[in-house]
């Protein structure tokens, strides 16, 4: 499955946040989306998840097969983090992680079925939360929270993956532990597009960085060392 | 009544008191009380899980609003119409109160504070407007003090039967979305990202808690805190899962106003005081330990 963001423009009360914006991205690569607040990273999120519609331009999404998805975009097709995220007011870990095998074409569906199972249990133990499944969502630390939504989107079983993450609640060692956790999902074969301030961890993870500046995309390209002086 | 003389006025029909008693009377008003029970239940399980607030409750959020005001006229004696068509024009009014509160609580997404101040806001309306015409029409009598505090008495099997059909839509449209409120427990953006069309979902379980509303009080006027107290009492006892709390909330809703009901006609024979005045008291000290024990 591809991502192509073609020409892709937006603007917000008459203010231009994106101007033609050009992007492909596929499996098997930790795209880091970085750029300073309000340069339209989390727009452009918000695009490519079919939130908002652009105002020209085009995104399309291709199967591997060649054929192109058109139609909602967003129902379905990438497993998403979106910014602001609220807890779950009640549920455990385990639960949370469950609803991800949602199947909305059936109203019926009682039971998850034991390959529903497996997957939830390998998506939570490979997020390293195994011990704490059965613990309420609300009571975890920071560092938790964000590896039980990794493992929700693991658990829908989507080829890409969509983040817009904050990390600026976790400490260091948390960080660096998702960023590992990232790098390994990508090289086992998922694509994760994600927005991030963590420039020095970007830049030693990141397959490729996408750096977002005056409603243009300024770099596009592998990991570089002066990623910080690029964006201001 | 003794249990001997109530079984012989269930199965045989021999003495006439006896028969009246029991099937004009007590039957009608043991239906009633289910069946208004059912309805707040569902209707609070519904308004709580879809707008992920723990306040949610039909009569709190206004959601019976239209039904107070209809039934207000027509006490009054404004609207002069046959049971049939005053329980449609009240359940209607009331579907009209949920999706007006759902569609003014709606600027790019549906956020739970925004309903909550929006359904408070209508709810004293509707009050305040019902009021205002008892006072208008000059009904200052119990009749007034049973309809807003909620009573069972003096019904007949006449003020159910139109509500039935109501009942059958408002079901229909709750089962396909029980499932769905799920997903919808994670947020719109999440829900709508695996395919859970949260806008649609959200859409019929209000007009499906709006129609429940209605039906209430078009039977049984005002009362409070049973949609309240009940889907928290079902998700301690039940679980987190949406269908287990909708499907617990109904029976547990029957009992609820079932037991009032008993303790509104016997405290104080043989004056009734309003059944939502018991509920109130036996579901708020509840609602007062649930939240200390679940939230």
């Amino acid at each position: 499955m591809r991502i192509e963001v073609k020409d892709v423009s937006f603007s917000h009360s008459n203010k231009r946040i994106l101007d033609s914006i050009n992007i492909d991205m596929g499996p098997s690569s930790l795209v880091c989306l970085i750029g300073l607040n309000g340069m339209g990273k989390t727009t452009l999120i918000d695009l490519i998840s079919d939130k908002i519609k652009p105002e020209s331009g085009d995104i399309s999404v291709q199967r591997d097969d060649g054929s192109y998805i058109t139609g909602n975009r967003g129902a379905n097709l990438f497993a998403l983090i979106p910014q602001g995220i609220t807890d779950p007011m009640y549920l455990t870990v385990r639960e949370t992680v469950s609803l991800a095998r949602f199947d909305p074409s059936s109203m019926w569906k009682i039971r998850l079925n034991d390959d529903d199972e497996n997957l939830i249990s390998k998506s939570i133990e490979l997020c390293g939360l195994i011990d704490m499944q059965d613990r309420k969502f609300a009571e975890l630390s920071g560092g938790e929270k964000q590896r039980a939504w990794l493992a929700f989107c693991l658990a829908q079983d989507k080829e890409i993956l969509i983040l817009d993450e904050s990390l600026h609640a976790l400490d260091f060692s948390s960080r660096i532990f998702y960023f590992q956790l990232l790098a390994s999902l990508a090289k086992s074969g998922k694509g994760i597009l994600m927005s991030t301030h963590e420039l020095a961890l970007a830049e030693k993870f990141a397959d490729r960085i996408l750096a977002i500046k005056d409603t243009q995309i300024i770099y596009d390209g592998p990991p570089k060392s002066d990623l910080e002086l690029l964006i201001q | 009544m003794e249990w001997n003389e109530l079984l012989s006025g269930i199965f045989s029909r021999e003495d006439p008191v006896v028969k009246t008693v029991v099937w004009d009377i007590r039957i009608p008003r043991v239906i009633l009380c289910v069946l208004v029970g059912v309805c707040l239940g569902l209707s609070g399980a519904m308004i709580q899980i879809s707008t992920r607030n723990p306040l949610g409750d039909p009569q709190l959020f206004g959601l019976g609003g239209g039904a107070a005001v209809v039934q207000a006229l027509s006490m009054a004696g404004v609207i002069v119409v046959s049971s049939w068509i005053l329980v449609s024009l009240s359940i209607l009014a009331s579907l009209a109160s949920a999706l007006f509160i759902t569609f003014f609580s709606f600027r790019d997404y549906i956020s739970q504070s925004r309903l909550a101040l929006i359904g408070v806001s209508f709810s004293a309306i509707s009050v305040a407007i019902s009021v205002s015409i008892f006072a208008q029409a000059r009904i200052f009598s119990q009749q007034t003090i049973h309809f807003i505090g909620g009573s069972m008495s003096n019904r007949v099997l006449d003020n159910v039967i139109p509500t039935l059909p109501f009942l059958v839509i408002a079901i229909l449209l709750a089962v396909p979305v029980s499932t769905r409120l799920n997903v919808l427990s994670l947020g719109d953006r999440i829900s709508y990202s695996l395919g859970g069309k949260p806008a649609l979902t959200k859409l019929m379980a209000m007009s499906s808690a709006g129609i429940l509303a209605g039906i209430a009080v078009s039977m049984a006027g005002l009362i409070g805190f049973v949609g309240l107290v009940i889907p928290h009492l079902s998700r301690m006892l039940i679980g987190h899962d949406s269908r287990a709390i909708m499907f617990m909330s109904a029976p547990l809703g029957a009992l609820l106003v079932l037991y009032a009901d008993q303790m509104a006609r016997l405290a104080f024979m043989p004056s009734e005081i309003p059944v939502g005045m018991v509920t109130t008291l036996l579901g708020a000290p509840l609602m007062i330990f649930i939240a200390r024990r679940l939230i």
